[in-house]
């Protein structure tokens, strides 16, 4: 069955008839007869969809504190990872604060406002001058920055509050400073008081939209201003605004559509974009979990923890350079026959020009039969393995359920991987899958792709041959808008680079990640107007990123009801 | 508390396939605070010569491959040394783990809580989805009581137990309530420096680090409710979960931080190392499990988990060997494999006794601290569990399991014991923990699924 018409949202249960446990989709469900229903969008008015308090990640966490306060030192490195729903770790709804993640984000701001203040004077512009009414002035600005909008009096009454308390504890037992200058020092003391208070906020800590009590609970309402930069900086940054967001919500000058892409396109100029757009990326394909895995010595006796942490970088700047540099489109993501490379990895791959390379990573360009694009990067196709040898199952289940945007259950029990056979291919020995019919259902829809990697071994080199057998790398696309034979990832990546699927899977992942949610069937919509803007943009991504910020769900809020 | 009704969650729940990003019915459940004051509190928490009780869970994954035998035999036999102070336990079945939803997994994974877990959007293996534990872990119960006299109300040490992808369900077993799951700190350098930081500080200092963080989080508190009446209901409440935590670590202030002398020394965790790398998996758990120790002994806690890895965890075990190389398939593969797959048991083998050897460690650690005229360990009670029998059947019927220490004379230790026939909830094992620790109940969890204390444990 395909999926066609009103972009995702009228995506279908992929081949019906399998069992339903194997594959399901995000979309609105068939009403009794199998037809989709109108999407409940059509009806004129604004449809936002849910709009859930967002907490700071440990990656937000730690760009604001570097914009806030200079501090590069992995503040929340201590924090657990965050709870996961659907391949992201910024879904609003999973995050949870346990008494311990409460305790660590205290130790945390302690540690963050020890180092603030080694700059005190720098940080608070009282130089000279360390008197309440300064400290004011310091809480006054500093709060702004820090709360993302102007104080409230209740909040600076709050700060001054611990600021005070802050002045009598200092006792020259605190502050990192060992000048016998009392004032100073009980000036120090309270100020980092204040940053501890401030950065443990809910002001802080969550992106705080209140609801607007003249408004019915269901009601669409507009954000101001500073709402609006903190989403847009937070979506595009993954961080606090800048002074000029800061500026254009002074003026209030973040309301119309054209303001809001305006600024979201000036903010993809900075490096910023570059490091917010990498971790959607990360978020979504998982390509720094490289770093665990472990590989047989005796067969990949130069695999090491190094090479995982060089193809780490590999994708990274990829995947920065394609989308900021080199042509910034998915066709361009999908299938590019070049990637960047240092001289100590190109050698690992085997690259012939490895030897002329130093240790910056440079643009190289590959054989097109041997490598095309994301996929093909050594960090996802020897993730997407064994210790021993490739796995074709989770290659293809890779591209089902990131680039097709379907979900595949996990095998049943007493299954088991075939043992490695000297003798035998890869491919030989996972045929299993199609005899056995327990098996078939599933596998038929990931091992026919993933057998077009086999070219790529269990650490992400070329192979054209196995065991001394030739690689057959020949797979088969089914349940796609790109259902065919192939041969090979290019000939893979260029099916998915021409499918509608991929890329309105593509803009949606990017949806759940900007909103902090999964998709519903109010963002139909939303969804069909982002994914018209992608295809008409030609499948640029920055231009997909400036259309997410046009959407109801971004420029709108469903009201809420206070408790 | 009321009960809010939200027909959109309860709507999109019903969709085929996974259903990203709705909420995990987190208000659905009771709150944390009702929660809590379910289980009754008493006095007797303290062992004989005024030693306090102690409570650790410790988590092994993918099931215990081989079934114990009595006497100890094969991978077994490796608890042999403290056999006297442990009772081996057999023939529970985790009947409320097999409630949808979820997958045996997931489901086996909250075992905790004794009760099925919440509808959720964590994809099992038979595609069936499940959300968190959908009520307070015993470890958090018996910290509700115990864990509000110490530093730390509890510790969660984890190795390597966060998958790659981030907490779920299959990562945790412990729950300060319904929907409210407790993460492990996977970084044992990141817990030595949140337990023993502060250890051995001069005490004025510490009294004036006390008083500021009081006054700073007096203030977070304020600027929590002042939040909350601005925002919607549901995000109130969340901000009503954080809030509850910011005021247990307020609560902790108070408590006394430990004083070096005797048994509690400052830890040396040594030089750092590479986490992710699963080569280094044992050393991690060595330095959890001395960490633990010291955590017991210095007092700065009454109440741990020490999770290894986490369910479907898909690693290889490259610090074993088998047949004298290492162990590079995954375990959760290999802990599907037949049993007639000679190979793939072994490895198994070598795997689990590996763990058997870890917890064996930290008896004997929990065991080396003299307290009156016994052991720490006496006064601890360690409860050693897997969320399913075994990997290639997925059961949940006649759990192996094993509490270790006697809770302060109140357990019979150097026993083995078996309920033949079916129904005897491992609920009824939790039951006796709680009494064990001086928390008087008469069943934990799902009331559907508790029963009464398991006599034969009693001493």
């Amino acid at each position: 069955m395909r999926r066609s018409g009103l972009s995702l949202l009228a995506m279908t249960t992929v081949a019906a008839g399998l069992l339903s446990a194997c594959v399901g989709n995000i979309g609105s469900p068939p009403d009794d007869t199998g037809k989709q229903k109108a999407p409940i969008c059509l009806d004129g008015a604004r449809h936002p969809g849910a709009a859930p308090i967002r907490r700071m990640t440990r990656f937000e966490y730690e760009n604001t504190l570097r914009d806030l306060v200079g501090d590069n030192s992995h503040p929340g490195a201590s924090f657990p990872a965050e709870e996961e729903a659907g391949g992201f770790n910024n879904n609003a709804a999973n995050l949870v604060v346990s008494d311990d993640l409460a305790e660590k984000y205290m130790l945390a701001a302690e540690g963050v406002s020890r180092r603030a203040v080694v700059h005190l004077d720098e940080l608070t512009g009282c130089a000279g001058n360390y008197g309440d009414g300064c400290a004011a002035t310091f809480i006054d600005t500093f709060g702004k920055k820090a709360f993302r909008r102007p104080l409230t009096d209740d909040e600076r009454s709050d700060l001054m509050t611990v600021f005070l308390a802050g002045k009598t504890q200092s006792q020259g037992v605190f502050a990192d400073d060992h000048q016998r200058d009392q004032p100073r020092l009980d000036f120090t003391v309270g100020v980092q008081m204040v940053i501890e208070a401030i950065v443990q906020s809910p002001e802080f800590m969550y992106r705080v939209e209140p609801v607007d009590p003249t408004a019915t609970k269901d009601q669409a309402v507009t954000l101001d201003s500073y709402q609006m930069a903190s989403r847009l900086s937070y979506f595009i940054w993954g961080s606090m605004p800048d002074d000029a967001l800061f500026a254009a919500a002074d003026a209030n000058q973040l309301v119309t559509k054209e303001q809001v892409a305006a600024a979201a396109r000036r903010m993809l100029d900075d490096p910023k974009a570059r490091v917010a757009v990498g971790e959607f990326h990360n978020q979504w394909l998982g390509y720094d979990r490289i770093q665990g895995a472990t590989k047989d010595p005796t067969l990949f006796p130069d695999w090491s923890p190094a090479i995982a942490t060089l193809m780490q970088e590999q994708t990274r700047q990829f995947i920065e350079h394609t989308v900021f540099d080199d042509g910034g489109d998915l066709r361009t993501l999908l299938t590019a026959p070049h990637t960047y490379l240092n001289g100590e990895l190109a050698s690992f791959y085997g690259v012939p020009s490895a030897s002329s390379l130093g240790t910056d990573f440079v643009k190289v360009e590959l054989d097109p039969k041997e490598h095309a694009g994301i996929l093909t990067e050594g960090s996802l196709m020897a993730w997407y393995a064994h210790t021993n040898q490739t796995s074709p199952v989770h290659r293809g289940k890779l591209v089902r359920e990131r680039f097709l945007c379907d979900t595949l259950g996990v095998p049943p029990k007493n299954f088991q991987a075939p043992n490695v056979d000297p003798n035998a291919t890869t491919r030989q020995r996972f045929s299993q899958h199609d005899k056995d019919p327990a098996c078939a259902g599933c596998h038929k829809l990931m091992d026919p792709i993933g057998f077009g990697f086999e070219t790529l071994d269990a650490v992400g080199r070329y192979r054209a041959t196995e065991n001394g057998i030739a690689v057959d790398a020949s797979g088969e696309l089914t349940s796609s808008d790109i259902d065919g034979k192939f041969v090979g990832a290019a000939d893979l990546a260029d099916k998915l680079a021409s499918s509608h699927d991929v890329e309105a899977c593509y803009a949606t992942e990017w949806f759940r990640w900007t909103q902090g949610r999964g998709d519903t069937e109010e963002d139909s919509c939303t969804l069909d107007q982002v994914g018209k803007a992608f295809e008409g943009a030609n499948g640029d991504i920055k231009a997909l990123i400036v259309a997410l910020t046009q959407t109801d769900a971004f420029l709108y809020r469903t009201n809420g009801e206070l408790p | 508390m009321t009960k809010p009704v939200f027909p959109r969650r309860t709507f999109l729940r019903g969709l085929g396939g996974v259903s990203l990003g709705l909420p995990l019915m987190s208000s659905l459940g009771c709150s944390r605070d009702e929660q809590k004051v379910l289980e009754k509190v008493s006095s007797a928490r303290q062992a004989a010569g005024g030693f306090p009780k102690r409570f650790i869970a410790v988590y092994t994954p993918n099931g215990t491959y081989d079934p114990p035998t009595k006497p100890l035999s094969g991978m077994w036999a490796t608890l042999a040394p403290l056999q006297s102070k442990i009772n081996i336990i057999t023939g529970l079945d985790l009947t409320v783990c097999n409630q949808p939803p979820g997958e045996p997994h997931q489901t086996g994974m909250a075992m905790l809580t004794g009760r099925p877990l919440n509808p959720g959007n964590f994809v099992g293996g038979d595609g069936s989805l499940a959300g968190w534990g959908s009520g307070i872990s015993i470890d958090q119960q018996i910290a509700t009581d115990v864990g509000g006299m110490t530093k730390k109300k509890s510790l969660h040490a984890g190795v390597m137990s966060d998958r790659q992808q981030g907490t779920e369900v299959r990562t945790v077993i412990s729950y300060e309530g319904s929907d409210l799951p407790v993460a492990n700190t996977c970084d044992p350098f990141v817990m030595f420096s949140d337990v023993f930081s502060d250890l051995g500080s001069n005490p004025t200092q510490m009294a004036r680090l006390r008083a500021r963080r009081k006054s700073v989080l007096d203030v977070v508190d304020k600027r929590y409710q002042a939040i909350q009446a601005k925002v919607s209901r549901e995000d109130a409440q969340k901000l009503q979960q954080h809030l509850d935590s910011i005021r247990t670590v307020e609560k902790n202030l108070d408590n006394p931080g430990g004083v070096i002398g005797g048994s509690c020394q400052k830890p040396d965790p040594g030089a750092t190392f590479d986490i992710k790398d699963p080569a280094n998996f044992a050393a991690i758990a060595k330095i959890q499990i001395d960490l633990l120790v010291m955590a017991f002994a210095c007092d700065l806690t009454r109440v741990g988990t020490l999770q290894f890895s986490a369910a479907t965890n898909n690693r290889p075990a490259p610090f074993l060997t088998y047949n004298g190389s290492p162990i590079l398939d995954d375990e959760h593969s290999l802990s599907h494999m037949p049993d007639s797959m000679t190979d793939a048991v072994g490895k198994l083998r070598v795997i689990r006794t590996w763990y058997l050897q870890q917890f064996l460690y930290l008896l004997q650690g929990l065991d080396a601290v003299p307290e009156g005229t016994g052991t720490m360990l006496d006064n601890t009670a360690v409860l050693l569990f897997s969320e399913i029998t075994k990997g290639n059947s997925h059961s949940h019927i006649d759990m192996p399991m094993v509490l270790a220490g006697s809770a302060g004379g109140y357990f019979k230790t150097g026993q083995f014991i078996d309920y033949p026939g079916p129904d005897v909830s491992h609920t009824r094992l939790l039951t006796s923990i709680l009494n064990g620790m001086g928390i008087p109940s008469a069943g934990f969890g799902d009331p559907a699924y508790a029963g009464a204390e398991l006599s034969e444990l009693k001493a």
